[in-house]
């Protein structure tokens, strides 16, 4: 059996990070083990950003050159930008339980605004499944793909912007990172490790799309 | 964020840590089996 070596890598950097955020990461002081679901959390909602935005950058350049590699590229990292994001949805309240007190606030916008953009890629996706021809479904899912991007900003600028019970950035920020040596280590590799999982997922889901249209084009063909 | 110094005590709070990490990572090695199965399933067609 032929096993690609970017999946095998990339499933390998996120076993060694968890193995590392295990058993070679310090318990933070306050909030003991509960800290440590900061190196998937963090990771995933910045691939989850990541994801959207070229979904953004491919959908507008689709519209320009209506090359439909793009619109697959495009459908791709949407569908890995909200498995990313379920698991930001998720890992955040298990956090925010022992931390707040409560799972979720309605009143938060960094956490409401999160799962709009939720919405909208769900929508996005939904929205690809209800339109036959290939090229109107194209034009409106890049539409709905730009407009969704836009709340990225919005999202990370929100805990500037208004009361939030969520922590402002300890590591992207002008000033120094407020981290332990140790435990930024762990997140710069949880970073790399989930971002070659994000790619590996987009390769094996474009490979998806690219192998269903041929398939399509063939039968209509035939037919 | 900090480090624990001698004596601290800390909250027990790893059943939300395990809890978390069992779902992410699920939820990413089930995405993983429906890309594969998805393009066995074409392949197969």
């Amino acid at each position: 059996m032929k096993i690609s070596w970017l999946p095998a890598v990339a499933g390998a950097a996120v076993l060694g990070t968890v193995i590392r955020a295990a058993f070679f990461t310090p318990l933070e002081a306050k909030q003991g083990a509960a800290q440590k679901i900061y190196y998937i959390h963090v990771p995933s909602a910045w691939v989850a950003f990541l994801a959207f935005f070229l979904v953004a950058v491919a959908s507008g350049v689709y519209l320009w050159i209506r090359d439909p590699r793009l619109d697959r590229f495009a459908e791709s990292s949407a569908e890995v930008g909200v498995v990313f994001t379920t698991v930001v949805l998720i890992t955040g309240p298990l956090w925010a339980k022992p931390i707040w007190g409560t799972y979720w606030a309605w009143w938060d916008v960094r956490l409401v605004s999160t799962l709009f953009l939720w919405f909208i890629y769900v929508s996005y996706i939904v929205l690809r499944g209800a339109v036959e021809s290939p090229a109107l479904r194209a034009r409106y899912s890049a539409v709905l793909g730009i407009l969704g991007a836009l709340l990225i900003p919005f999202i990370h600028l929100s805990v500037y912007l208004f009361a939030t019970m969520h922590p402002m950035p300890i590591v992207g920020k002008p000033s120094a990172p407020s981290l332990p040596v140790e435990m930024l280590v762990t997140l710069l590799l949880s970073l790399v490790s989930f971002t070659l999982l994000y790619l590996a997922f987009v390769r094996s889901r474009y490979r998806y799309a690219a192998e269903r249209d041929a398939a399509a084009a063939k039968r209509e063909y035939d037919a | 964020m900090q480090l624990p110094q001698k004596g601290n005590t800390m909250p027990e709070t790893s059943g939300y840590y395990h809890l978390a990490y069992t779902i992410a990572l699920s939820i990413y090695a089930a995405y993983a089996l429906s890309l594969y199965l998805r393009r066995k399933r074409v392949q197969a067609k």
